[in-house]
């Protein structure tokens, strides 16, 4: 019989030699393949002729296109995110234009950009310009639990809440349970309940400044020449480079509204804002045609069946007759 | 006393090894929907299987689904995908797994008409 460490050693040299393997053959690194298409490129504006100097129009907004979300827990069963993205269309006008007429029409934004809102027609005006700008919408998800009947939420530990949460299920269900026959006990879905919640926690887009200003000021008649790097939309310089800004979270709300293929949101399927409601009755929520329609409501339906599955596992664990139970070492207090 | 540390010396790599493997992060997986057949995909620079063909494959939100388009057993932290998909500019988007279950990642289908326009170019 091989002995622990001469096992151990051989471990060792396999690894090695694995390792020895993969440094060698560079060949079976990531496969990569040109499947995609790059698509045109926005170059930049051709040198004007004498007399004349390249302007740009304001920006504008042309779509904006739900491309992709993600959901999963941060901390499990107590936090989540759900983070939606946009592909906003950004569109912008340049032209050649004499220089007598831009120095006449020619504004300056609030970045410093200068541009020309509408061309005369002594101006040579090229085909607009097009852009994607990619944002991501990210929200919050939280969720409170408490035990039927009872006023206080659990305190889910930060670090491991699987672990307080099963502790606090099965007090829950063995409390609750205490004094009846076993044929009426309520089943730890019942007993669980919930407050689901979800916010807009955050906007990520590296030109939130400029996307706010062409959408939030759209009726204000404010014109924005740049993005938030004080370049046209063709990345041409037209103002100094300044600090990247915070996208305001009302930005979300404009995006939702302005987007390609609603709905987006759903109908609030699984929330319940701050009111608490039984596991049970989300997870009944969850099984409705217009949940099962909805992305959004799948998404965070997906969560909810996790914990459902989570509190089954509790559940058993509480339940002495079950294979889990019965191996769940033995609890002080007589509790079913 | 030579034995002896060398005896030593190897308990101590055999018990580095069997704890390095215990405090090895768990491996998590990824789902990706919304994947089509001829997709390509890749998780960290690494090519990734797109199951085609045969019935469309919705996300339901189910979290016994086994069926999606892509799956991939990745570590918790920050993680770069890529997509290519035909007739559109290839985008890359990254997805932070936080804990061990399971996250979900939804490809909403393409704007065919749009998906062709490029990306706003750096600043030159």
């Amino acid at each position: 019989m091989r002995s622990p460490l001469a096992a151990t050693g051989l471990g060792l040299a396999a690894l090695a030699a694995l390792a020895a393997l993969g440094a060698l053959a560079p060949g079976c690194g990531p496969r990569r393949s040109g499947h995609g298409t790059t698509g045109p490129t926005i170059g930049p504006p051709p040198p004007p002729p004498p007399g004349s100097t390249t302007v740009w129009g304001p920006l504008r907004v042309e779509a904006v296109d739900p491309v992709r979300s993600d959901v999963g827990w941060v901390r499990d069963f107590v936090r989540a995110t759900r983070v939606v993205a946009f592909d906003v269309v950004l569109a912008q006008d340049r032209a050649q234009c004499p220089d007598a007429v831009t120095a006449s029409l020619a504004k300056v934004d609030e970045r410093g950009c200068r541009g020309v809102d509408a061309f005369p027609a002594s101006c040579k005006v090229e085909p607009a310009i097009r852009a994607r700008v990619e944002v991501e919408v990210v929200h919050a998800i939280e969720l409170g639990h408490k035990c039927a009947g009872d006023a206080m939420t659990y305190v889910p530990n930060e670090d491991d809440p699987r672990a307080s949460l099963t502790v606090a299920g099965r007090t829950c269900f063995k409390s609750k349970n205490k004094l009846k026959p076993e044929s009426t006990w309520t089943s730890l879905y019942e007993l669980t309940e919930l407050r689901f919640s979800e916010r807009v926690a955050a906007v990520r887009t590296p030109f939130a400044s400029a996307l706010a200003a062409v959408l939030l000021a759209h009726d204000e008649g404010k014109k924005t020449y740049c993005r938030d790097d004080g370049a046209y939309l063709d990345g041409t310089a037209g103002a100094p480079v300044v600090a990247p800004t915070t996208a305001p979270i009302a930005l979300a709300e404009l995006l939702v509204a302005r987007a390609a293929r609603p709905p987006l949101e759903g109908d609030g399927v699984p929330l319940t804002g701050d009111a608490f409601r039984s596991e049970h009755a989300l997870w009944e929520s969850c099984n409705t045609k217009a949940a099962r329609e909805s992305l959004v409501a799948r998404e965070r339906c997906l969560l909810l069946r996790q914990l459902d599955r989570f509190l089954r596992d509790v559940e058993d664990l509480a339940r002495p007759d079950t294979p889990k139970g019965m191996a769940a070492p033995a609890t002080s207090g007589g509790a079913p | 006393m030579r034995r002896i540390v060398s005896l030593c010396a190897a308990l101590a790599v055999a018990c580095g090894v069997l704890a390095a493997s215990q405090a090895a992060p768990a491996k998590v997986p990824l789902e990706i929907w919304g994947l089509e057949a001829g997709d390509e995909l890749t998780i960290d620079g690494v090519a990734v299987n797109v199951r085609g063909g045969g019935a469309a494959r919705a996300f339901t939100g189910d979290p016994d689904a086994t069926s999606a388009p892509a799956m991939e057993e990745v570590s918790v932290g920050r993680h770069e995908l890529a997509v290519r998909r035909a007739g559109c500019v290839a985008r890359t988007f990254a997805v932070t797994v936080e804990t061990a279950s399971k996250r979900a990642v939804v490809i909403e289908p393409p704007a065919k008409e749009r998906c062709t326009i490029p990306f706003a170019p750096p600043r030159r």
